[in-house]
């Protein structure tokens, strides 16, 4: 059963059906929050809140409706709303492992760790909407058409700021491995 | 092709988007232009490390906690799905009482309002007692469900305030209120979960669940309070396998000790 067919059916009060959904989605919804804010309990609550937010909404699932776009722009004002919330309060920080520096290890090891932190640290740098469409524009499934519904901005507005934030990105990625903090 | 219609197509390009045609335009403008090339080779570099990034596995406790969420939302629908085919049923039944003729109904609406005022004062308790039984098993929803769901640590906190008014708790509420112990992520929480549950300890289910999840405790504070309350209750078996247990903090084992002492 497609992801479509599945959440008609949830829309239509098979709750449980919800539950495949879950199975394929939470993960990459998950990670899709991780890269942006390195904090894993902070990524995991925001996949909660946008499975729960699916099952308050479903009604607004349309019949012609594509689930992914529609799980991601849930996820995209679950993000917002994060970020709002965090920037009263303070309080959700980054987990350190995910940003230390790695220790000693097997040279072809330290490379992948190396450039692993350097990723995070390049992603840091960012803005977060920079971060947002980086992480949409990486996701296999999503084009262009998508990721403008996700974000409710035009097909154009969506291309030149992936053209910006990939320019920004390759920039501090370079930086960084140059070894100029900047 | 010029440099701005090359650049405009690079991203494209890098997540292989364009036509065949394009694609040669592009690369033969790259041939002869050294800086759209330069920006290419760059771009393509910082792409392959982004799509090339691993993801990681969300914890193990993320499927549960989406199942007490999905149970939790299915329990409170079906509870108010219930009270409407209850009002439905009784207005259908109203329906079919309801006389034709004017006189009948203005004879009908007399008696009722006699009849109402003879009743009514005897009615209203239980009536009141209805309605609160209603109310607290929707609080215990709602306190379940703010537990999975509250991103923040002082609404799940508030949440939990709201147990000390619960008499007969609902699985629901007891299974959020053991993940809550197990799983969440801040010890106020977890410390105030131990108090929410210290009231319905004399369940045996829930004493060992308290005691399977002692081990996996983080904190010695809330290894502590769990010790407190498992003395509290006189369960001696707990603490003599905490006071055992060489593997645990010795401050925590040495506590353990104390009270099994005091117990006997």
């Amino acid at each position: 059963m497609t992801d479509h067919q599945l959440m008609l059916l949830v829309r239509d009060g098979e709750l449980q059906k919800l539950e495949p959904l879950f199975e394929r989605h939470h993960h990459h919804l998950y990670n899709f929050f991780l890269k942006q804010t390195n904090n894993r309990t902070v990524s995991e609550d925001l996949t909660q809140d946008v499975f729960f937010r699916i099952l308050k909404y479903r009604h607004t699932y349309r019949q012609d409706g594509q689930f992914i776009t529609w799980m991601f722009s849930i996820g995209h004002r679950v993000k917002i709303d994060y970020y709002k919330k965090k920037s009263r309060k303070h309080d959700a920080l980054e987990d350190p492992d995910l940003l230390a520096h790695p220790g000693p290890g097997p040279d072809d090891e330290m490379d992948i760790i190396d450039q692993r932190a350097l990723i995070r640290e390049a992603m840091q740098k960012l803005k977060p909407e920079q971060r947002e469409i980086l992480m949409l524009a990486r996701y296999d499934e999503m084009k262009y058409e998508d990721i403008a519904k996700v974000l409710d901005i035009k097909v154009g507005t969506v291309k030149a700021r992936v053209h910006r934030a990939m320019k920004a990105f390759s920039h501090q990625a370079t930086q960084l491995t140059k070894g100029d903090p900047s | 092709m010029n440099c701005t219609q090359a650049q405009d197509l690079l991203i494209e390009w890098l997540r292989g988007e364009l036509p065949q045609e394009t694609e040669h335009a592009l690369e033969l403008h790259c041939q002869s232009c050294t800086a759209c090339a330069s920006e290419r080779d760059q771009l393509q570099h910082a792409w392959t490390a982004l799509t090339d990034w691993p993801n990681e596995d969300p914890s193990q406790a993320a499927k549960p906690r989406f199942n007490a969420m999905l149970s939790a939302y299915q329990s409170g629908m079906d509870a108010a799905n219930e009270r409407r085919s209850l009002l439905d049923r009784l207005d259908q039944l109203l329906a079919h009482l309801w006389p034709q003729r004017p006189i009948w109904q203005a004879g009908l609406v007399m008696s009722a309002l006699v009849l109402g005022l003879v009743l009514g004062g005897r009615s209203t308790q239980s009536n009141q007692l209805e309605t609160l039984e209603k109310q607290v098993d929707a609080m215990q929803q709602m306190v379940a469900l703010t537990l999975q769901t509250a991103q923040s640590s002082s609404q799940r906190l508030e949440a939990l305030s709201l147990v000390s008014r619960v008499k007969s708790p609902k699985d629901v509420l007891i299974q959020s209120l053991l993940t809550a112990l197990k799983e969440d992520p801040s010890t106020n929480v977890r410390l105030a979960s131990i108090d929410a549950l210290a009231r319905f300890v004399d369940r045996e289910e829930i004493c060992n669940n308290l005691n399977g999840s002692f081990d996996s405790q983080p904190s010695p504070l809330v290894q502590t309070a769990l010790i407190n309350l498992f003395a509290q209750s006189g369960y001696k078996y707990p603490l003599e396998r905490i006071a055992g247990e060489n593997t645990l903090d010795p401050v925590v084992r040495a506590h353990a000790q104390h009270k099994l002492d005091a117990m006997i």
